[in-house]
């Protein structure tokens, strides 16, 4: 059963019951919420994806909730639990959705431990996947969704999920998150792409949220081997310039990035030695998102991954 | 009074990776990651392999990279070596 399957009020039902249980990529999610915006985001946006009535066991236990004091009669909030505790303070409830693509992004990054996890967004083709970590306001997020919506495969816009065992790309394709001038562009340029309702005055600014492709959904059980690390950086008026980036100082950015590094000691230093090994490296300095695609899609598969 | 001797830190677990001459070196005990010059991993594997005193390490360097022995060397020994007792990478061993 996927989302889809079940009626906008089937849903809101699940949620407010606290009984409905989610699979994003390895994940099983368990979610209660009662605010209907966050219902109808779910609705929305992770139409595709499994959804269980009832499961042996789930990762993460999480809860929205409108906290109850004062400022829920003249400026109501939403809180954000994981095991009945609120890592973090209240925001304004029209950031309800927002928060919980975030809260959920926290789950992954302070709890999956049998994984390496980098800030960075992964796509993927012919079972090649490209890693581009970048900083906020480098339109990581812009290019992620551009290239996902020209044929590439969503494995996450956020986190790059690194198998321990493998150094193979784990899926966990969610929401791409959009910030400002960028939903607008990725509005305009793929008008098919379904994209959520805009949360304004966030701390990211205005910030929405656009479904991952069917396709990469259906494929969340999939992993790929790296094959290229990617550093973006969107500059107006730049003209397009790819050049490659010494695998030394790819390493050592790729640490910058990473969440659990120094949980994980020797095993992540293996896994993102082997990411380097496999991968080309390369830095993007681009202004038109046309030609940085098209220069994506004719990069030549490295032979680790060919 | 002698020179320090100095020598691998009681425990030290260090992990190299290498590609195209550049090397990246994980110290596993404090799980910090460090880029080195051409020297400095010269210098560090003469360390590993037996303790040397500052200018030993300054002429067994220069040998293995067939360079000379200038103060621009020993100025980049002297502060390598400093670095590396600061990061508990190396330590004072007895002579």
């Amino acid at each position: 059963m996927i989302v889809s399957d079940l009626s906008t009020a089937g849903v809101s039902r699940r949620l407010g019951k606290g009984q409905l249980f989610l699979r994003t990529g390895p994940f099983i999610s368990r979610i209660q919420t009662s605010i209907a915006s966050i219902q109808s985001g779910i609705a929305l946006l992770y139409a595709g994806f499994p959804v269980y009535d009832d499961a042996p066991f789930a990762d993460f236990h999480v809860a929205l909730e409108r906290p109850p004091n004062l400022r829920r009669w003249f400026r109501p909030q939403v809180t954000f639990k994981f095991d009945g505790w609120a890592p973090f303070k209240p925001l304004p409830l029209n950031q309800a959705f927002a928060m919980f693509e975030w809260g959920m992004n926290w789950c992954v990054v302070n709890h999956a431990h049998r994984y390496l996890v980098l800030h960075a967004a992964v796509v993927e083709r012919n079972g090649c996947a490209m890693i581009m970590p970048a900083p906020p306001g480098s339109g990581k997020s812009t290019l992620c969704a551009a290239l996902v919506s020209s044929g590439w495969r969503l494995l996450s816009d956020e986190l790059a999920v690194i198998s321990l065992a493998t150094a193979g790309l784990v899926p966990l394709p969610r929401p791409v998150g959009l910030k400002n001038q960028s939903i607008h562009v990725i509005h305009q340029r793929y008008p098919d792409a379904t994209i959520g309702k805009a949360a304004h005055d966030t701390t990211k600014g205005t910030v929405a949220h656009m479904q991952p492709p069917a396709e990469s959904i259906a494929r969340q059980q999939e992993e790929a081997r790296p094959a290229w690390v990617l550093f973006p950086k969107y500059t107006p008026g730049h003209a397009l310039e790819l050049q490659r980036y010494s695998k030394a100082q790819s390493l050592l950015k790729l640490v910058e990035n990473a969440f659990n590094f120094t949980v994980l000691g020797k095993q992540a230093f293996d896994c993102l030695g082997q990411v380097i090994d496999d991968s080309d490296c390369f830095t993007l300095e681009y202004s038109s998102l046309d030609e940085a695609v098209s220069q994506l899609n004719a990069l030549e598969i490295p032979a680790p991954c060919a | 009074m002698h020179e320090t001797v100095w020598g691998l830190a009681a425990g030290a677990r260090l992990h190299w990776r290498e590609w195209e001459g550049e090397v990246v070196l994980f110290h596993e005990n404090s799980a910090n990651i460090h880029q080195l010059s051409p020297v400095a991993v010269t210098a560090l594997r003469l360390l590993m392999d037996e303790p040397a005193t500052n200018a030993t390490l300054v002429q067994k360097t220069a040998s293995c990279l067939d360079i000379d022995v200038d103060a621009p060397l020993q100025d980049d020994i002297d502060q390598l070596l400093s670095q590396l007792r600061r990061l508990g990478i190396i330590q004072a061993v007895q002579p």
